[in-house]
């Protein structure tokens, strides 16, 4: 379980709760959301401890502006109807995880189609330029954006030659271009930006798919093509 | 003249045909030599000197020879500064005049502006090179302007 808490105002010298937590707590409560089994005092702060499901946890009404249960996804949050309050989200993790997963694949789909349609505009280039379109090169660069569990989508361009060339980068100025040769394999250009401010490894090669893999790995750059 | 180098302030502009962007993103690809050239083609805004360049790219389109894609783009470069970026992997790198006769036979006016990147590798001699550089040039993409008016 993790909880965020934010609390820009409160300071030691305030004794009482909020009152938005009590009645924000209050109504969850009402709603068998939450069961508040005690209210205490620990260091001068009142804690709530609350059972919510089959998770125990406990907030400090000093730490808290209002409380939001955010691993039910279709319930609307409590907290609008208090005012300016600040929040907590507290995550249910096998929910968290799922929404997450369930994101990404969404994400990845979404790639996946993106690049279909950019391809089919590279069709028209490669008319309106007389250049063929390596037929092994697609089809290489399909199957390895479909051997990316949760694919980041990049940019696509069709060179001179016929080839298709995926590029990967982020804003530092790490770079993954992989120019798609037929027979799985790859011509490949990385820049990896290193610590040192101004350093930056260049690296261009040909590799097999499993090789590139490897080193994209080893460069820890797998951040730039699946998330 | 022909062969003259362009001073490292100036500004030049290269062709991009619609495949090679994607976005706002120019891929290296545009910057690598095809089979037989020797030179990568380019325009040099400032040969039309104090002018706005707006007024500078009109005169580059007026006279470039190539058709160009309602999608393409101008993507342009300042001399100096990509020659700077490549100082250590191609230090022999450069940006010289290649100005272009009228042909009348083939329809075409004088290209006073257009000029040539010297000194790129051989793609089919070091491909791997040749990607890199590319990728390298099209780093210092400092603006991309639409190919037609």
């Amino acid at each position: 379980m993790e909880a965020v808490a934010y609390d820009d105002s409160t300071t030691d010298a305030e004794l009482a709760p909020p009152l938005a937590i009590d009645q924000l707590v209050s109504a969850m409560s009402d709603e068998g959301l939450v069961s508040i089994k005690r209210g205490s005092l620990q260091m001068q702060k009142p804690i709530y401890e609350i059972n919510w499901y089959d998770l125990d946890f406990e907030i400090s009404a000093f730490d808290v502006r209002a409380l939001i249960v955010s691993s039910e996804p279709r319930r609307e949050p409590a907290a609008s109807a208090f005012g300016d309050i600040k929040l907590i989200e507290v995550y249910e993790p096998r929910r968290a995880l799922e929404r997450e997963v369930s994101e990404k694949v969404r994400a990845s789909r979404r790639a996946v189609q993106a690049y279909k349609d950019r391809i089919g505009a590279l069709h028209a280039d490669a008319l309106d330029n007389d250049i063929s379109i390596n037929a092994h090169s697609e089809s290489n660069f399909l199957s390895f954006i479909n051997s990316l569990p949760f694919l980041k989508k990049g940019t696509l361009f069709l060179l001179e030659n016929g080839n298709l060339r995926a590029v990967w980068k982020s804003a530092l100025g790490d770079y993954i271009g992989l120019q798609f040769l037929g027979g799985q394999k790859t011509q490949f250009v990385i820049f990896k930006v290193r610590e040192r401010p101004g350093k930056i490894a260049r690296i261009a090669g040909q590799d097999d798919f499993k090789g590139v893999h490897t080193l994209i790995s080893a460069l820890e750059l797998n951040g730039l093509l699946t998330a | 003249m022909t062969g003259d180098p362009i001073p490292g302030s100036d500004y030049v502009v290269r062709y991009v045909r619609p495949g090679l962007i994607d976005g706002e993103d120019v891929d290296g690809g545009a910057f690598v030599l095809r089979p037989g050239e020797a030179g990568l083609s380019i325009n040099w805004l400032d040969y039309y000197s104090n002018i706005p360049k707006n007024q500078q790219l009109h005169l580059v389109r007026l006279l470039f020879r190539l058709t160009v894609a309602r999608k393409g783009r101008f993507t342009e470069l300042n001399v100096g500064k990509t020659k700077e970026h490549l100082i250590e992997e191609l230090p022999a790198l450069s940006f010289v005049e290649d100005p272009r006769c009228a042909d009348p036979a083939a329809g075409h006016d004088a290209d006073p502006s257009h000029a040539i990147i010297d000194g790129l590798p051989d793609p089919d001699d070091q491909p791997e090179t040749a990607d890199m550089i590319g990728v390298m040039i099209a780093e210092c993409v400092e603006a991309i302007h639409p190919a037609t008016e």
